[in-house]
């Protein structure tokens, strides 16, 4: 389901370069955007105690708080943990502790990452993962 | 003698000028003021109103994850994915490995989740994306839980996807995945 109101969208990167590229690949594709932005896993969970976001943009690579331990706090408080996150790393995700702690609503891309393609992502985000909530589910009867 | 008993009459009309202009100044207030109340009235019954219509299309906005009430065999799982990979023109030498998860309990529900994970090579996040739309559609109680993209050109990506599905089970008991790697 894709949402008429402006995205509300938190950067968390601390590469103020890095930063500016994603916030601009983002702005390029999507005129609707509200993009908040945190330079360190510290501030993003102030920000998140604070604000709602739509998406969180994160990349792995933070001073102190890192991104997994960010990530791992984010995915186990019952409040933020159906915001989907789309994870932005430079390294390679296929190692063995990355796969068996991946956590739902997660989505991983390697860098790097054009603008149309990080589009499609949160396309992809948008479209699967925006209005799924942790409810009683709905029963389907096999026929 | 008529300057003097005019005088009375003079004051008599102003006066009675003054009263009519008073209670007309009154009735314009109270008519306006009722107005307003009316006005401020509606807007806050629109408001309320508003303020349902709100709750109601974000209710309508959550989607509950859709159980089936048994396991869905794996067998059954892997046709429903090759259907939507036929579907979206990825070739099946695309898909390098496809491995079921331990099923895996939702926040203390009855519910289980049922993770299949899906490694594909060498495939365009196009067709990525018209596999997960083509999978997700035809099957209502299949969702994408994660997706990991790593390109290998500059067009086409080593994707990791998991695609879940969930059912209802009172109990603690955890199904052994077949095939399932340890």
């Amino acid at each position: 389901m894709i949402s008429h109101r402006p995205l509300r969208v938190l950067l968390i990167e601390d590469d103020e370069d890095h930063a500016d590229l994603a916030e601009a690949a983002v702005a390029d594709c999507r005129h609707q955007t509200e993009l908040e932005r945190a330079t360190s896993g510290e501030q993003a969970l102030e920000l998140l105690q604070t604000s709602t976001f739509d998406l969180l943009l994160l990349d792995l690579h933070l001073p102190r708080l890192s991104g997994r331990e960010l990530l791992a706090k984010i995915k186990s408080d019952t409040r933020l943990q159906d915001t989907p996150i789309v994870v932005l790393s430079a390294s390679q995700y296929l190692d063995e502790q990355w796969r068996d702690c991946r956590p739902p609503r997660t989505c991983y891309v390697e860098k790097p990452i054009t603008a149309q393609q990080l589009d499609t992502v949160i396309q992809m985000v948008e479209h699967f993962w925006f209005a799924i909530k942790n409810q009683t589910p709905g029963i389907e009867t096999p026929s | 003698m008529s300057t003097t008993n005019q005088a009375p009459i003079r004051q008599t009309r102003i006066a009675t000028a003054a009263l009519l202009t008073v209670g007309l100044v009154i009735g314009l207030l109270w008519s306006s003021n009722q107005q307003l109340q009316a006005a401020v009235s509606n807007q806050a019954a629109a408001t309320t109103q508003l303020a349902r219509d709100l709750l109601a299309i974000e209710r309508l906005q959550i989607k509950p994850h859709v159980a089936s009430e048994f396991d869905m065999p794996q067998a059954d799982v892997m046709a429903r994915i090759q259907a939507a990979m036929t579907a979206a023109n990825i070739p099946s030498n695309a898909l390098a490995s496809s491995v079921p998860q331990a099923p895996r309990r939702l926040n203390k529900s009855s519910l289980l989740e049922v993770t299949q994970r899906l490694s594909f090579e060498n495939v365009r996040l196009e067709g990525l994306m018209r596999f997960l739309f083509q999978v997700t559609a035809d099957n209502p109680g299949f969702e994408i839980s994660t997706i990991a993209l790593r390109p290998t050109t500059e067009a086409r990506y080593n994707a990791d996807i998991g695609i879940s599905h969930f059912f209802v089970r009172e109990d603690a008991t955890t199904r052994k995945s077949p095939g399932a790697q340890p």
